[in-house]
């Protein structure tokens, strides 16, 4: 069988003239040249040379496109052995995404209103700047702000409060290549490292997206891309469904196609809607649609429940459903403590298990003891910021009112 | 519709074509759809001489008729039944993938269609020496979740490396690429220069929803021939070739008035797999809501759609750390 011409992307005026002129498959177009082609379509020589560089798989500008190379399950699975996650400071929100946000994936966060997906999404683009030799990936973010939700000031609290731990990370270890890259590790320079883009409508959004790739091949060290939130403006003023459905896949198939290119993590936060069961009650569900469902990897459900925030593992194609609770601190997300007794048992268990992803369990004794901000209940804790909130104390009652007391 | 052309078959020489080009035909179908007499009027050509060509261009392009006694030998000698890797849904499918026919499975997110998927590849590849292409659209294929279904059947670390290389991964987002790749599979195999290929006998699209539903949709009038497009390349590889096709694809309306779960992407689509069935968690109305705490890895699969079987019957698969029981 040939492979037909309708299969390739060619414009549709353009095919009609082919298929007017009696060419149909790849075999028609073999033997002829520009110019006899474009005597026969009656089009401009240039169009008749592009359309044969595409039909040959020639073309000079889409070379990057064509790779439609395979891979052994093998060859898949030492790569991903190879790659890294993006910590989240949450030890068991680690466990539960299988080491951190991985790379080469969508991972979608939902949740209601205040429920902590823009903290996550700022810890996260602070996280992925962690220097190689603390375990980090030492990238960059792409921050797609939709919302206007981003504030630079709990950026910097949440950098600072990382920059700080890296460094008593650093200096209890008294690690020298760990001490020299604290040097370029500030939290300016996180901040620096976060490309932030403030998207008004979802026609800003698309064009951003459709200018990613250049800016990445620019800004070869971005990691992590972070769209908070993709719903907003798709969620009002869309009469066309289908045309909906029809730009958030592709939105969806672009991300996929750039994480698994550059190797980077993509994280989009969705909000939560309504939906009416047929018994009459009702349920929170993600927003967009089932459609929508489908375009991430991975799904986590960000939820209060008596007075705690959890996170709940609804879709993911390596691991079981799971929920763990977490907390937004002044630092950024953690593991929760509900007292300190309680907490040494639990996270002591929880710790032995956890196999080693970074640096930051090693040596914590020498560390928590120097470091009051990171002091916990339990010394082999090391995720662990139960005093954030006493250091910091009173006058800040405008950055507490964000976070979780 | 291919174009008259010298040379295509004896008589029809550049003159001729020329001549016919001249009476407004040039394509083959436009030479068979004229009568005749009017033609060799038309263009001043003997009639015999139009009666052999079109005689020619006839047994050209059409098909061959085949004794069903034929067809039914070849059947049983070259189909084969590929097993999911779950007696469960086996049964349901009367015994597995049959090749030559594509399967098609629908769900929700999170329904575990992509684990089905990977628990039918690694069955496939332990328990006869078939081969496997996977094509992944939405980055979903997690090689560890694939080790970790492995180790469950219990093998050495080198025949699991040898199992792996009989894996064939695509990553492939858009469904031109798609097109493309199955194109190259199809020759590939026909040719059978490759051992890999005269040997693949299950190719898995997870999912075709994915690649689209973005051209899908709007005003685009074009999309819906690259749908259809993609349906027939998908149906010769799984008749010509004869390898099983599975496929997977949403589903929409699950809010409708009847609660009718229907695949996405259209009318015309759903005529396309032989064979369809849907997956779904299990006790959906009381964990709808999402901060409940009950895990579930219980789904139900019930069969939709089916040439062979009852339509309606359904069976329980758990998904497991072992994969798919």
């Amino acid at each position: 069988m040939q492979r037909e011409l309708s299969s390739f992307p060619i414009q549709p005026s353009l095919m009609s003239k082919l298929t007017k002129a009696g060419f149909t498959t790849v075999e028609d177009l073999t033997d002829l040249k520009p110019l006899q082609l474009s005597q026969e379509l009656s089009i401009s020589n240039e169009e008749a040379l592009d359309l044969l560089n595409l039909v040959r798989g020639e073309h000079p500008s889409k070379l990057k496109l064509k790779q439609t190379t395979s891979f052994t399950a093998f060859d898949m699975l030492q790569n991903e052995e190879s790659q890294q996650c993006i910590v989240t400071f949450s030890e068991q929100l680690d466990n539960m995404l299988g080491g951190g946000l991985p790379v080469c994936k969508i991972t979608e966060f939902c949740g209601a209103p205040g429920a902590g997906k823009t903290q996550i999404s700022i810890q996260l683009s602070v996280d992925v700047q962690i220097p190689t030799c603390f375990g980090g990936l030492q990238g960059e973010a792409v921050y797609i702000d939709t919302e206007g939700s981003f504030v630079a000031a709990r950026a910097a609290d949440i950098a600072k409060a990382t920059v700080e731990h890296c460094s008593n990370i650093a200096q209890a270890e008294n690690n020298e290549e760990q001490l020299k890259s604290m040097e370029a590790f500030t939290w300016e320079s996180v901040l620096a490292g976060i490309h932030y883009y403030r998207c008004n409508d979802y026609l800003q959004l698309l064009a951003t997206v459709h200018l990613l790739p250049e800016f990445l091949t620019q800004h070869p060290k971005v990691k992590l891309i972070v769209v908070d939130s993709i719903a907003f403006h798709f969620r009002h003023d869309f009469d066309d469904f289908s045309l909906r459905t029809r730009i958030l896949n592709g939105m969806a198939q672009s991300f996929i196609k750039l994480a698994t290119q550059l190797n980077l993590a993509v994280m989009l936060t969705n909000q939560m809607t309504t939906r009416v069961n047929a018994d009459g009650g009702s349920h929170l569900t993600p927003a967009l649609g089932e459609s929508w469902g489908h375009a991430s990897t991975i799904r986590v459900i960000l939820y209060w429940r008596d007075r705690q925030r959890y996170a709940r593992l609804y879709k993911s194609p390596s691991k079981q459903d799971m929920t763990v609770p977490f907390q937004v601190t002044l630092g950024g997300i953690r593991d929760v403590k509900t007292s300190e007794d309680q907490s040494h048992n639990m996270q002591g268990a929880s710790t032995s298990q956890h196999k080693p992803q970074s640096n930051y369990e090693q040596n914590t004794n020498e560390h928590n003891t120097k470091n009051a901000q990171y002091q916990t209940a339990s010394s082999s804790e090391p995720y662990h910021t139960g005093g954030t909130e006493r250091a910091y104390g009173s006058g800040q009652d405008r950055k507490r009112s964000r976070i979780d007391s | 519709m291919p174009s008259l052309r010298p040379d295509a078959c004896p008589g029809l020489t550049a003159t001729v074509v020329e001549r016919l080009k001249e009476a407004n035909v040039s394509t083959v179908i436009e030479f068979l759809n004229r009568g005749l007499e009017e033609l060799s009027k038309d263009c001043g050509l003997p009639y015999q001489e139009l009666t052999a060509i079109r005689r020619v261009l006839l047994a050209q392009y059409s098909s061959f008729p085949m004794s069903g006694v034929d067809m039914y030998d070849e059947a049983v000698s070259a189909s084969a039944i590929l097993s999911t890797g779950s007696h469960g849904l086996d049964t349901l499918l009367d015994g597995g993938l049959y090749t030559g026919e594509i399967t098609e499975m629908i769900g929700p997110p999170a329904a575990g269609k992509t684990q089905v998927c990977i628990a039918t590849a690694v069955a496939v590849v332990m328990e006869t020496d078939h081969n496997v292409v996977y094509i992944d659209t939405g980055g979903s294929l997690c090689p560890s979740r694939l080790h970790q279904v492995m180790q469950s059947h219990d093998i050495t670390e080198e025949k699991y490396e040898e199992m792996c290389q009989r894996i064939q991964c695509f990553k492939i987002f858009d469904i031109f690429q798609l097109q493309e790749c199955l194109q190259e599979l199809h020759q590939k195999i026909l040719n059978q220069s490759a051992p890999f290929h005269s040997n693949l006998k299950l190719i898995i699209v997870d999912s075709v929803a994915a690649v689209i539903l973005p051209i899908l949709g709007g005003a685009q009038t074009d999309s819906h021939g690259h749908m259809i497009h993609l349906s027939r390349i998908l149906k010769s590889l799984a008749t010509d070739c004869s390898t099983a096709v599975l496929i997977t694809n949403n589903t929409t309306g699950a809010n409708n008035d009847t609660g009718q779960v229907l695949p996405s992407l259209g009318r015309s689509w759903h005529h396309i797999p032989n064979t369809r069935i849907a997956i779904s968690r299990m006790n959906e109305s009381s964990s709808k809501s999402f901060s409940s705490e009950s895990k579930s890895e219980t789904r139900r699969v019930s069969l939709v759609k089916s040439c062979k079987q009852v339509i309606g019957g359904s069976t329980m698969i758990a998904i497991k750390d072992t994969g798919v029981t």
